[in-house]
């Protein structure tokens, strides 16, 4: 008890410390300093309406898209290996996972209390309406596919803690459909990346020439599947139990 | 899977989804309205079973008045009860068993968080079934069943008949 109280004290003391050293003190030196060229060239540029631009009226996307759109494009390659790693090495066959299935059936299912329950019912749909509005107004404000889909994550997650695993198989929602959608994700991705060269005969990414914002929007609504259900993979494919998981890898399912 | 349109689902996520954004211009309605489709078209009645009860004007005037007694009148008295007790020092906690009445369960939900936002009364627990309320009291006065029933649950569960039964 003592212990704890002076720990937090002392974290108050060193965010007090570091907040008077940062704005009055000056340590870094940040605060006052003049606009740099090279923030204001940003500024400048960041919605222009020719040359390479991805046509965003938001200055963060805009930078993000016209300086480093391969970078956010193979950062989405990244975690798609990152998840079929994953998957790989924790693959099961058709007939392990019938194994799987009999043993998890066999196992009590405990759902969490009616009130919690209610509430995560509640609480899920609106984090679905407010990812989605994160997702699809990607190119226009702060956020954007990748964030959205994080917030679905944890709509997810919730219903993991407070239903069960189970109570989304049985309702249809299989690693089979979740892996479909992650596709169908990287697909439209693909395919807007892809689109401008085969198209209007420009470059990879070059998402300027496609008609108004759709670039964007296509790139936000194909991240926004393919994180989503990408998550919704690794926790499906995480959430068969250890002990379930190494029964059947070593052949020891008796009777 | 089945798939049922929920009028009720699609106002809940269309509603959230214009006041998250902050705006609703045409791209704003257009998008939310496709989200909303899918999520009702896809979730159902899960959410809301009875739409007919969700459109009732009835049911969203009641719960208006029971918000507006709630908390300006009950908060405001057992917040005075409790600090009273703060500087008196006078409690007498312990767990009490409530029989619940109301049969719908965002109603059981509606009673049990009405008591644990309540300053003195908390719900610990609730049976499998639904049918009783576990709730710690800071001033056990009573065990009657029905006078307990008086004193924590108060008018909570009337109004959660009125509006979700």
């Amino acid at each position: 008890m003592k212990r704890d109280v002076i720990v937090a004290v002392s974290f108050l003391l060193a965010f007090l410390f570091m907040a008077y050293a940062l704005v009055y003190a000056n340590v870094l030196g940040l605060g006052g300093a003049e606009l740099r060229p090279l923030g204001e060239f940003y500024l400048s540029h960041s919605f222009a309406h020719e040359g390479l631009t991805s046509h965003s009226p938001e200055v963060v996307t805009a930078i993000v898209w016209n300086y480093r759109g391969f970078d956010t494009l193979f950062e989405t390659f990244v975690f798609f290996l990152a998840i079929m790693g994953a998957f790989s090495v924790l693959r099961l066959t058709d007939e392990q996972e019938k194994l799987v299935k009999e043993l998890e059936a066999r196992e009590p299912h405990r759902q969490m209390d009616l009130i919690v329950r209610a509430i995560t019912k509640l609480v899920v749909i609106m984090i679905v309406a407010i990812s989605a509005s994160i997702a699809l107004h990607g190119h226009l404000t702060p956020g954007g596919g990748f964030q959205g889909g994080s917030a679905m994550a944890v709509a997810s997650l919730l219903l993991f803690a407070a239903f069960s695993k189970f109570t989304l198989e049985r309702k249809g929602l299989t690693v089979k459909h979740t892996v479909s959608a992650y596709a169908l994700g990287l697909a439209l991705i693909l395919a807007t990346v892809l689109a401008p060269v085969f198209l209007y005969g420009g470059k990879v990414l070059e998402i300027n020439l496609l008609p108004g914002e759709m670039g964007l929007f296509n790139l936000d609504v194909g991240e926004y599947l393919a994180v989503t259900f990408g998550f919704l993979t690794v926790f499906l494919v995480l959430g068969v139990s250890e002990w379930i998981f190494k029964t059947v890898l070593r052949g020891e399912v008796n009777d | 899977m089945r798939l049922r349109f929920s009028p009720a689902t699609f106002f809940i996520v269309l509603a959230t989804y214009l006041f998250y954004t902050g705006s609703a211009t045409e791209y704003d309605v257009v998008t939310g309205s496709i989200v909303a489709l899918v999520v009702s078209f896809l979730v159902g009645h899960w959410l809301v079973k009875n739409d007919l009860k969700f459109f009732s004007p009835k049911r969203w005037l009641y719960a208006v008045i029971y918000f507006l007694r709630y908390f300006f009148i009950e908060e405001t008295k057992t917040h005075i009860d409790v600090a009273k007790r703060v500087f008196t020092l006078k409690a007498n906690p312990g767990i009490v068993r409530i029989p619940l009445e109301v049969e719908n369960d965002y109603g059981k939900v509606l009673v049990a968080n009405s008591i644990t936002n309540t300053p003195g009364t908390v719900v610990v627990d609730i049976s499998d079934d639904g049918k009783w309320l576990y709730v710690h009291w800071i001033d056990v006065s009573t065990l009657d069943e029905k006078e307990v029933k008086e004193n924590v649950v108060a008018y909570f569960e009337d109004y959660a008949k009125k509006i979700f039964d």
